[in-house]
């Protein structure tokens, strides 16, 4: 503190260029020389009480590596430098002729630069004279917390009688004022830096460090590793996943199964040459014929859902059907954003590189894939594991209540993670329906789509006159699905209900329910347009996601009134007229929250993203000019007068 | 049959792949959603193929591995379906949102330099 003071008002720390500042600053003198006494070991202050244990310690300490001899000869010689610094800093600075050519005039600070100095400086004095009354409560205090009951003895006195460490504390002093008389004429030589090692710079190291880690090293690291283009990321990643896979059945072995093969089942074999071939179909397709594979895609979604059914996983196959085709009308709506691309007839083949680029990826493809197919034949090939599953068996009605074993797992036993599940879920949709509140369409996109306008267009006789209306609607032109669709939509709530109720003991559960409401819902837009359907139903999807994610949350909650931990599901059997015995317990609450959550998540989802095509309507015919920069139109929903 | 299933999930994983490495957006979500079929049936499939086991128990049993499915694989894959059904709408309006920003469906928002 001493020297920024110096510093502050000389403007310069350099103490070749410093003298006599006794004279214009006297007051920060007596101060710097108190403290520079006490950092020397002067009786009567703190440093000498804290050198005298010091040499004390070395005197008694163990030795390491036979070291006994020298280790007070080291502490005497750090002393009597310390004394050499001190000394210097004061002689130097304070004492001798006036100051030449100072930055500027030094004179005393103000006072309340010096106060935090004049604070030390009596601590410094008061602790050096009276150490067991001033300092000595607070030591006991923090010693006693890092060494417990092990503190060992210890005295806090200024004097102990003539011993040995009073006799080096001495020593020190003295060597260090000979060693400051010995080394002034190397001090005036005005070379900077210690001897030896002048070239060791700890503020160049520091640089040069930081320069390497942060700068050069971190370059190299993402020259190597990082991208910040996607498709050399996802390559990446995939390579990666391989490899370590691949390491691990290098490491491990890879050894045949304990288990027999099981029959080969000619129909659900022929059912899987058609989902490879469906496969196969969409990665070639997805290209130039989007349309074509997506209904792929739907076909391999089914043969997945069979595949579910076939191995005994019937609640699998249900949610797998409807995430199916909620998946599909989602992919449909966005097919229409996406720029139209043609394979022009007398294109000459790819591009060297191009060509070499899918080469590589092909064999990653294959390498992965074949890499999975391994492993899944592997792991079929032994007996599973079975801990778990015996005990979520044995456990599932004595404490869960229900017989649908899955659905006692998502609902109670791991009901906290399906918890996490569908505020996942809920932030989805939220998130969809921000980033299409402002979504803006690709100036190409924004015309209507070639299909509507042949549509609407007079062209043939048997399609230019509408069923009814004016046309503009599907509904003027899909009269029969139009009915078929309306009456469906209230069976499709009541099998929805269904599902929900039965969750708990039989295949259904709120997932599936919410899906099922959602799909019933996305009809009656697909076939009655827009408008039509927001003019019979008020959806507040915004509304279903906060009640689902609340009742959930709720029903986690109320077990902490009943003392027990959340989540904690209580559970009974309740006869219903005409619906007859049916489960009453908490879970069953639990799964309304997800049912409502999915249902109002899918129809934010696919209700923001259908609205668009409504904007992009609206919006082309009065500035077909300049549709890019046309101003923001919110979606407007149902809900949101 | 489970010769055939892996190799079946090989299939759905090896066009997944080749898909998400290619340049165009939507050939980045389609191979994702055959990606997650395959990853499921993988996990499913863990807990062995069993044909004509019960998924649903006795009402008052506790039930055993010897009659009924294993219910871990099939839990885990529920959620993992759920869970696969979000990304992707997240994934497909991300993608819509990168193509009216940047004009183009290159995944990496742009075209790549010739």
């Amino acid at each position: 503190m001493a020297a920024g003071i110096i510093d502050h008002e000389t403007g310069t720390r350099d103490i070749r260029r410093l003298s006599g500042l006794n004279r214009s600053m006297p007051f920060t003198a007596r101060l710097a020389l108190v403290a520079a006494a006490a950092m020397a070991g002067v009786p009567l202050l703190n440093g000498f009480l804290s050198k005298e244990m010091f040499f004390a310690e070395a005197l008694s300490a163990e030795a390491p590596l036979g070291l006994l001899n020298l280790l007070p000869f080291a502490a005497l010689l750090g002393s009597a430098f310390s004394v050499t610094y001190a000394l210097r800093f004061i002689h130097g600075a304070f004492a001798g002729p006036d100051p030449v050519d100072l930055p500027r005039q030094p004179h005393e600070p103000v006072a309340w630069m010096r106060l935090p100095v004049e604070i030390l400086v009596l601590l410094c004095i008061m602790v050096g004279v009276l150490p067991a009354a001033t300092v000595g409560p607070f030591l006991a205090i923090a010693i006693r917390s890092v060494l417990g009951d092990d503190v060992p003895y210890y005295s806090l006195t200024v004097w102990h009688g003539f011993n040995l460490p009073l006799l080096m504390s001495v020593v020190a002093l003295a060597g260090g004022v000979a060693l400051y008389v010995l080394l002034q004429r190397r001090l005036r030589s005005e070379v900077e830096g210690p001897p030896l090692i002048r070239r060791l710079e700890g503020r160049r190291i520091f640089e040069r460090t930081m320069v390497f880690l942060s700068w050069r090293l971190a370059r190299r690291l993402e020259g190597l590793a990082g991208t910040r283009r996607l498709q050399p990321q996802l390559r990446l990643i995939v390579a990666i996943a391989f490899l370590a896979g691949g390491a691990a059945v290098w490491l491990r072995g890879f050894g045949p199964g304990n288990l027999p093969p099981s029959p080969v089942d000619p129909v659900l074999a022929l059912i899987w040459a058609v989902g490879a071939a469906c496969a196969i179909g969409a990665a070639w397709q997805a290209k130039f014929h989007r349309l074509a594979a997506l209904i792929l895609v739907g076909g391999v979604g089914l043969v997945v859902c069979i595949t579910f059914v076939w191995f005994s996983a019937p609640d699998l196959a249900l949610t797998q059907l409807t995430v199916e085709v909620v998946t599909t009308v989602l992919l449909l709506l966005g097919l229409r954003w996406l720029p139209q691309r043609f394979r022009t007839p007398g294109e000459r083949g790819p591009e060297v590189l191009t060509r070499t680029r899918r080469i590589r990826d092909l064999a990653i493809a294959v390498a992965a894939g074949g890499g999975l197919a391994a492993l899944s034949y592997a792991v079929m090939m032994r007996t599973p594991p079975d801990l778990l599953a015996r005990d979520f068996l044995a456990r599932a009605y004595s404490e869960g209540g229900g017989t649908n074993v899955v659905n006692v797992i998502l609902v109670d036993f791991r009901g906290f993670d399906t918890l996490g599940e569908i505020f996942v879920v809920a932030a989805v949709a939220l998130t969809t329906y921000a980033l299409l509140r402002r979504f803006r369409p690709a100036p190409d996109s924004v015309e209507v789509p070639e299909q509507q306008r042949d549509q609407s267009a007079a062209g043939d006789a048997d399609t230019a006159v509408p069923v009814h209306g004016d046309g503009r609607r599907g509904t003027d032109w899909l009269l029969l699905p139009f009915t078929l669709a309306r009456l469906l939509f209230p069976v499709m709530l009541i099998v929805a209900v269904f599902l929900l109720l039965r969750g708990h003991d039989r295949p259904g559960g709120g997932f599936s329910a919410g899906m099922v409401v959602a799909i019933a819902i996305i009809l009656q837009y697909m076939i009655g347009g827009t408008d039509w359907a927001e003019d019979r139903l008020r959806l507040r999807p915004q509304i279903w996601v906060g009640t689902g994610l609340l009742v959930a949350t709720g029903t986690g909650l109320a077990a902490w009134l009943f003392g027990r931990p959340f989540m904690t599901s209580y559970f009974a059997y309740a006869e219903l007229p005409l619906i007859g015995k049916v489960p009453t317990a908490s879970a069953l609450v639990f799964d309304i929250g997800v049912f409502a959550l999915v249902v109002g998540a899918t129809l934010l989802m696919l209700v923001a993203l259908a609205h668009q095509s409504v904007r992009g309507h609206r919006a082309t015919p009065r500035r077909p000019a300049a549709p890019a920069i046309r101003e923001r139109a919110p979606v407007a929903m149902a809900g949101d007068d | 049959m489970e010769f055939i299933v892996s190799v079946g999930i090989g299939v759905l994983a090896g066009s997944g792949v080749w898909l998400l490495l290619r340049p165009r957006t939507f050939q980045v979500i389609i191979g994702l959603s055959l990606l997650s079929y395959a990853v499921n049936l993988f996990i499913f499939s863990t807990g062995g193929l069993r044909t004509g086991a019960a998924a649903i128990l006795e009402p008052g049993e506790a039930g055993t591995l010897a009659n009924y499915t294993d219910p871990l694989p099939q839990a885990l894959v529920l959620t993992a379906i759920v869970i696969g059904f979000a990304t992707t709408a997240l994934l497909l309006v991300v993608l819509l949102a990168a193509r009216g920003l940047t004009g183009t469906d290159h995944v990496d928002g742009r075209e790549r330099d010739r």
